[in-house]
């Protein structure tokens, strides 16, 4: 059995929306999904990532079934030009497209991930008895937007250079987390409570881990305990119970 | 670790299993009903209704966050069902018949509320946040309990003194009929919320909307109460 677990939630510096947003589909070979974090300071944030959650929705929808995990990179530049295409018929300026997006594939029977980044994130890989091992892209709140060059890079020639020059993720794991950065913004707002390693508590932690609302229910304890986030936070966790082997 | 994760699930009652609660927020309804005799009046209507709540519910797009247990008392209480999702509840099943000899609607209430308590802390500590809406429909005064009005009053007080549950956790108790019978009860039990209604098929269709309205309305902010 594959259980997954997904939580996004509005960060306590954030006074109206989430920027924050998400998608993932699931079929028989694969798992393929994305976090996405919108710029704070571009227009209506909350609103680029959500458009890019539905056009990878889209763009998976079409594609999923027919690629092999080697074409994670067609997916991947499919994934742009869709986005592009939406930019154009809705007449958005760059203000209006920033955001995030670290982008993930899973070979379930193999139990193999790539994961490439577009912007600050991170993934963790559950070591079991041996913690868990942290892979974090930070680009310092300044990233190289997709936004930025959407219009260069959806041509084939450019797009492989961009492809190139953004950062990788190939690894074999039964346990893993795709988060946007504000799982690092956690504070500890009750002094008088126990404190706790809230990243290991979310990566690593089996409470409830089948159940689907695992990481919802944790970080609402996390809450009680005091503990609350500055930034919106997107996690998504996958557990592959079928392959123990790693 | 150990302080985060809270194993001890306690399912008494017949509650659901807090682990198996794929939401982390859930509307816990419980329903006290008067099932002595003197409900014989409109104890049709009010079984008509009952089901046709809880078809209602079952298809609303709320089903998967509410959480429904159903207690009747007369003079001794039964808990029909303890907390369980409304999609797995058998309406057919629920069929409240008059029978007994007294009412012991002290005793009921207490029971109910204390369950909603213990199920409400055990949701919470396991990250299920809650909102929980007390009904009690009945048409007499207590003849039947052992404890007194002030016990239940007690508790109450103890539930609304904590700030978390001031927006969360609501009490209406549904008079029918002769008011003199139970406008008492519901000052001395310290039942926040009274609602008047005749025994018509009318009034108490009224009712079991106005218990749906407020449920459905619970799913955004505060828990809403609306005559």
């Amino acid at each position: 059995m594959i259980y997954t677990s997904v939580v996004s939630k509005r960060g306590f510096s954030h006074p109206d929306w989430n920027e924050d947003n998400f998608h993932i589909t699931q079929t028989e070979s694969f798992i393929a999904g994305a976090v996405f974090d919108g710029c704070s300071t571009g227009t209506d944030s909350y609103f680029a990532s959500k458009l890019f959650a539905n056009v990878f929705r889209q763009t998976l929808v079409k594609e999923l079934d027919r690629i092999e995990l080697e074409q994670f990179s067609i997916l991947v530049h499919s994934f742009l030009n869709n986005a592009l295409k939406a930019a154009h018929t809705m007449q958005l300026p760059i203000n209006e497209l920033l955001s995030t997006a670290i982008i993930f594939i899973y070979k379930k029977d193999e139990s193999k991930l790539l994961v490439k980044f577009f912007g600050d994130g991170a993934v963790f890989i559950n070591k079991e008895t041996n913690g868990y091992e942290e892979i974090k892209n930070d680009e310092l709140n300044h990233p190289d937007y997709i936004a930025y060059s959407l219009k260069e890079i959806v041509r084939k020639d450019k797009f492989d250079q961009y492809w190139q020059s953004k950062r990788s993720l190939q690894v074999k794991s039964n346990d893993f987390s795709i988060s946007t950065d504000g799982i690092f913004s956690f504070k500890k707002m009750d002094t008088s409570k126990p404190s706790i390693d809230v990243i290991q508590y979310l990566v690593q932690d089996n409470f409830l881990y089948r159940n689907p609302a695992s990481l919802r229910r944790k970080l609402n304890i996390l809450k009680n305990g005091g503990y609350e986030h500055e930034d919106d936070v997107t996690i998504i966790r996958i557990i592959n119970e079928c392959d123990k082997t790693i | 670790m150990d302080n985060f994760n809270l194993p001890d699930f306690n399912i008494d009652f017949g509650n659901f299993d807090p682990q198996n609660i794929c939401s982390d927020e859930t509307i816990n309804a419980v329903l006290i009903v008067d099932v002595s005799p003197s409900v014989y009046a409109y104890v049709n209507e009010l079984n008509s209704a009952f089901q046709d709540f809880l078809v209602e519910m079952q298809r609303s797009h709320i089903a998967e966050k509410l959480m429904v247990s159903v207690i009747e008392f007369n003079d001794t209480i039964n808990v029909r069902t303890g907390f369980q999702p409304v999609g797995i509840i058998d309406a057919n099943q629920i069929v409240f018949r008059p029978c007994g000899a007294g009412t012991a609607l002290y005793d009921a209430v207490l029971t109910g509320v204390t369950n909603a308590v213990s199920y409400r802390q055990n949701l919470e500590n396991s990250g299920v946040n809650c909102k929980t809406l007390v009904f009690t429909i009945t048409d007499g005064e207590d003849n039947s309990s052992t404890h007194k009005a002030s016990k239940v009053k007690g508790v109450l007080d103890a539930i609304m003194a904590t700030e978390k549950n001031a927006f969360s956790f609501e009490t209406i108790l549904f008079g029918v009929g002769n008011a003199s019978q139970f406008e008492n009860a519901q000052k001395e039990m310290g039942i926040k919320h009274l609602a008047k209604i005749g025994n018509s098929a009318q009034e108490i269709r009224k009712m079991i909307g106005f218990i749906s309205a407020s449920i459905s309305q619970s799913t955004s902010g505060a828990v809403h109460v609306t005559f």
